[in-house]
């Protein structure tokens, strides 16, 4: 077991871009930290630099307080999960999981106990004859997984292992793997796209893009206070929604407007953060679907801060209900709202002219009665408002 | 940058082309570089070299003193024999590229369609190209001379027609290999033909495999007949496959040499035996062939580009 | 096009369905009957060759030009020359072209097709314009009529196509794999060993019977650089030239046999498919 650290970092491919910039990043002995991104973020690169898969521009690379950046992948002590396994096709599960202690000149009887071991914790030791053809995408999962544990490791180094599974076993091997992390304890980097597994399964989430570490935080920290568009955007499912809107004051005190809604602004969020500077500029504000609600299923009734919106379309989830409706504002589109959607639609709305009228998203309890195509009132919790600075992005706070 | 970081390690297969300097590209692909170089010092001294080598002493003079000379291209174009031996190698090949391409195309057809005991003719179907090609030449002086088989085979035929009443055929025997001028040609190509059809076949089996059966039953909901299908569907599509048995049949039917040398002789020469004939003894004379091969080298790269320009290129735009 | 939709229609389907069968038993009849012939003359008799009506089959089998042959003992000398020959050209190609073309096949795409094309480029040119200069200095070297000399002009021609099929082969074993066995501990030469070469294993074997199969027939560099010492396709040809037409056929049949094995085994490579990939890279 050791830690990682990553200092200044810096990957920059043949033809010239930049695939990891500047990366700043420390993890602890016995942490899981997940490194998530859209494609292109450069998560994969920085993972096959702790690997040392790939070549390191400039900055360091530091395994158990060494520095590793000469060294070939078999000298720092790592194993790694590949997305799509990659397997030896021409040897038995056993001899997959023994190879890396065989090529250690183990003797025979450890790598046969360890292999044995590995397979028991898995639930593979019927396989161990067999060959990765004859088994089914999740056994081969585990094999690979298997490869690694059986090595005892200083770090796992996994890129995007869960990829390539089905919804169902995604969630079954997601757990698993978070479970053998708690009983092992090995230091473990994840890359993946999908910011749910990020959230459920990483001590701390390291969020990348375009090469640059955008914020690296605790999931429930990233969720609560992320620092820009990009991760408030990425972190939480359904995404937050936002607005282009303006803060101003009324005798009642501060609120603020997108379309023809007004929000009323706490005292106390407003005095405990710059958003004081942005009096009558433009902001975007932001709204997690999970802040709206349903006013009759609100214990102590709540008379301001209510939305009168037509929903278009209800999801009936059974444990929710999410609903959508068009709030008459535009959509916005800058390049953090950009980088999040691989749907080419948004860039051409961008490209086009814009709409005054944008889709929000609300997650409610399965009991209100808002149906699509009728209107309903919503309430919103004003003090779990998100507000950015439309130049940079960053949060207002 | 540091030496540290001059010594990186780069992703382990991935032999990227030297940007940053060569001799940190080298250090890190020592194993790579060592791993090629055999078959480029191979290719390079016995095939890139002798090329030029042969092109050197194709312009020698015989005195040995005067080189660069056109000497031995302007004696060998004023031979008649070799100037036969041209016509002859053209004559074959097209001869026999083009019953190659048409007889190439309906077996690949033929085994194309379900039928039973497909997977028997498929195999049977490769047997010629399991024979050596000195062995076919042997087959063919079996079948083509004068008392050859194909006349026996002629005579059966005759006297099974002769059997339906009214019908009365005469045959002459004849002698196919020594007669010389088309008929010692046509058989050489029919040779060179019946070796290598299973290539042919082979090529346009893939390009008809790789067409999708669902554009065929689109066209017959079009309304489409056989015939319409195969012009309209069957043989644009395959127009990569032709253009890629052309051009390695083509290269090969131009060299022909074994066929000819047994089949032809000195009746009918064609370049390749002619070249074999120059240098070997009796004659020992490493500059005609030389410069022979030479010509029939460029008689290659002129049908080649030629054909890729007119033909091929003209097919794709149109 | 339109004019001949009359003719297509229904026209085409009757004839075709039964000329279909008439026409695959010809076709079968033209593979299978020279085929027939060298086995069949190699047995018959000198009474049935004669006239312009040569028995079609042999009522009275002799093997007396086969027990010749194999007594007379100048089979077994060129017997030898092309076996030897043969298995060293195969072994030399594949120790000299698997490694490189596995280097080749890790090459960025546009430079990997560049070496692909211009391996396949010398095959343009004609045996002789190579052999023409190969042959005058190996008669300077002394490598007439030797096994060595005749195993380097084989490589020749074999070089470029082993190479050629060998980089398809190493293409489709993913990256993953290798860098997999990076991590799990083994040296760039350790993972060639253990990982790239058994997973090439396939490939290599089919690559290598092709090679096998065409120093083995290979004719017209063995004219050039023999002398005395015949190969076997030599000695079919000297049959040729100056033989009965039995010992032909005799000498013709050893060297066909092994081949018809070969190829049978071989067949189940034939696959159309395995040239599709080439066709459209």
């Amino acid at each position: 077991m050791a830690d990682i650290a990553l200092e200044s970092v810096t990957r920059k491919f043949p033809d010239g871009t930049l695939a990891v910039n500047e990366l700043n990043l420390e993890i602890a002995e016995g942490e899981f930290v997940v490194l998530v991104g859209p494609s292109g973020s450069g998560k994969s690169t920085a993972l096959r630099m702790i690997a040392g898969l790939e070549e390191i521009t400039s900055g360091t690379v530091k395994i158990a307080g060494k520095v590793v950046n000469d060294l070939p992948p078999r000298d720092r002590d790592i194993a790694m999960v590949f997305q799509n396994y990659a397997l030896y096709p021409h040897m038995s599960v056993a001899d997959n999981m023994g190879f890396a202690l065989k090529l250690r000149k183990v003797p025979k009887e450890d790598i046969a106990k360890r292999v044995k071991d590995a397979a028991e914790l898995l639930g593979i030791e019927d396989y161990l004859q067999r060959k990765p053809r004859q088994l089914s995408g999740g056994q081969r999962q585990r094999v690979a997984m298997g490869r690694a544990i059986v090595r005892e490791p200083a770090a796992f180094l996994m890129d995007e292992p869960l990829s390539n599974l089905d919804a169902k076993l995604r969630v079954q091997m997601r757990t698993e793997i978070a479970g053998l992390h708690q009983r092992l304890g090995t230091t473990t980097v994840y890359v993946t796209h999908d910011q749910v597994e990020a959230v459920t399964m990483a001590d701390r989430v390291a969020v990348l893009r375009d090469g640059m570490l955008q914020q690296v935080d605790t999931p429930q920290r990233l969720y609560d206070y992320p620092v820009n568009l990009f991760v408030a955007g990425f972190i939480g499912s359904p995404a937050m929604n936002m607005v282009p809107a303006r803060v101003t004051s009324k005798d009642s005190g501060a609120v603020v407007v997108f379309g023809s809604h007004e929000i009323k602004i706490p005292a106390k969020r407003l005095q405990a953060s710059k958003l004081e500077e942005f009096k009558d500029k433009e902001v975007i504000l932001g709204i997690r679907p999970e802040d709206f609600e349903d006013p009759d299923l609100i214990p102590e009734r709540q008379e301001e801060n209510l939305l009168e919106v037509k929903v278009s379309l209800s999801e009936t989830l059974g444990s929710e209900t999410i609903i959508y409706f068009d709030v008459d504002a535009p959509a916005v589109l800058t390049k953090d709202t950009m980088d999040l959607s691989s749907d080419a639609s948004v860039e051409e709305a961008a490209a086009s002219e814009p709409r005054n009228e944008s889709t929000f998203t609300a997650r409610l309890n399965p009991k209100t009665k808002a149906r699509g195509g009728e209107a309903a009132r919503l309430a919103v919790d004003a003090s779990r408002l998100y507000f950015f600075d439309p130049t940079t992005g960053r949060v207002i706070g | 940058m540091s030496r540290s970081q001059e010594a990186a390690i780069g992703r382990p297969t991935d032999v990227a082309v030297p940007r940053v300097g060569f001799g940190r590209w080298f250090r890190k692909h020592k194993l790579e570089v060592a791993l090629v170089i055999p078959l480029v010092a191979y290719v390079m001294v016995l095939t890139v070299v002798p090329i030029l080598d042969t092109f050197r002493i194709s312009l020698s003079g015989r005195a040995g003193n005067s080189f660069p000379s056109a000497q031995n291209y302007t004696s060998i174009f004023a031979s008649r024999v070799f100037r036969t031996a041209i016509k002859n190698t053209i004559i074959v090949s097209l001869l026999s590229l083009s019953m190659e391409l048409v007889l190439g195309m309906i077996v690949a057809l033929t085994l194309h369609a379900k039928f039973f005991a497909r997977g028997f003719v498929r195999t049977v179907a490769l047997i010629p190209l399991g024979v050596p090609t000195i062995v076919s030449g042997a087959i063919m002086l079996l079948l083509f001379s004068r008392s050859g088989y194909l006349n026996s085979l002629m005579f059966v035929f005759v006297d099974l027609v002769n059997n339906i009443p009214g019908v009365n055929l005469e045959f002459q025997a004849l002698s196919w290999t020594v007669a010389g001028g088309w008929r010692t040609l046509f058989t050489v190509a029919v040779a060179d033909m019946w070796k290598v059809l299973p290539i042919v076949t082979l090529i346009f089996l893939a390009g008809l495999q790789s067409i999708s059966e669902d554009v065929y039953e689109a066209a017959s909901v079009d309304g489409a007949t056989k015939w319409q299908r195969f012009m309209r569907i069957t043989l644009p599509l395959l127009v990569p496959f032709i253009t890629m048995a052309i051009i390695l049949r083509a290269i090969d039917a131009f060299r022909i040499y074994e066929l000819a040398l047994v089949l032809a002789g000195r009746i009918e020469p064609v370049l390749g035996t002619y070249i074999g004939g120059r240098y070997l003894p009796p004659t020992n004379d490493p500059f005609t062939a030389a410069s022979a091969s030479i010509v029939l080298f460029g008689i290659i790269m002129i049908f080649i580009v030629a054909y890729l320009k007119f033909v091929a290129g003209r097919s794709r735009s149109a | 096009m339109s004019s001949t939709v009359v003719a297509g229609k229904d026209v085409l389907d009757k004839p075709l369905k039964l000329l279909f069968p008439v026409w695959v038993v010809i076709s079968l009849l033209i593979v299978l009957f020279p085929v027939y012939l060298v086995f069949m003359v190699s047995v018959a008799p000198g009474s049935a060759l004669f006239g312009e009506r040569p028995a079609l089959f042999v009522e009275d089998p002799t093997l007396r030009f086969w027990n010749d042959i194999l007594q007379r003992g100048d089979l077994w000398g060129p017997l030898f020359k092309s076996l030897a020959v043969a298995s060293f050209t195969t072994l030399l190609a594949i120790v000299i072209a698997a490694p490189a073309a596995y280097v080749i096949s890790r090459l960025p795409v546009g430079l990997r097709y560049g070496v692909v094309i211009g391996l396949l480029v010398t095959r343009m040119f004609p045996e002789f314009t190579i052999g023409v200069s190969v042959a005058t200095r190996f008669a300077r070297l002394g490598l007439i009529d030797t096994y060595g000399g005749l195993v380097l002009a084989h490589l020749i021609g074999s070089l470029p196509f082993i190479a050629w099929i060998l980089v398809g082969t190493f293409e489709t074993i993913p990256r993953d794999l290798e860098e997999a066995a990076q991590i799990d501990g083994a040296s760039k030469m350790g993972t060639l060993l253990r990982v790239v070469f058994p997973l090439a294993a396939g490939g290599i074997a089919v690559a290598s019977l092709f090679v096998w199969l065409y120093s083995w027939n290979e004719f017209l560099y063995a004219r050039l650089l023999t002398t005395n010492q015949n190969t076997l396709p030599l000695q079919v040809f000297q049959a040729i030239d100056r033989g009965s037409r039995q010992q032909m056929a005799t000498v013709a049949a050893v060297l066909t046999l092994p081949i018809l094995l070969v190829v049978y085994f071989l067949q189940r490579y034939l696959k159309p498919g395995a040239l599709a990939g080439a066709v459209k890279g």
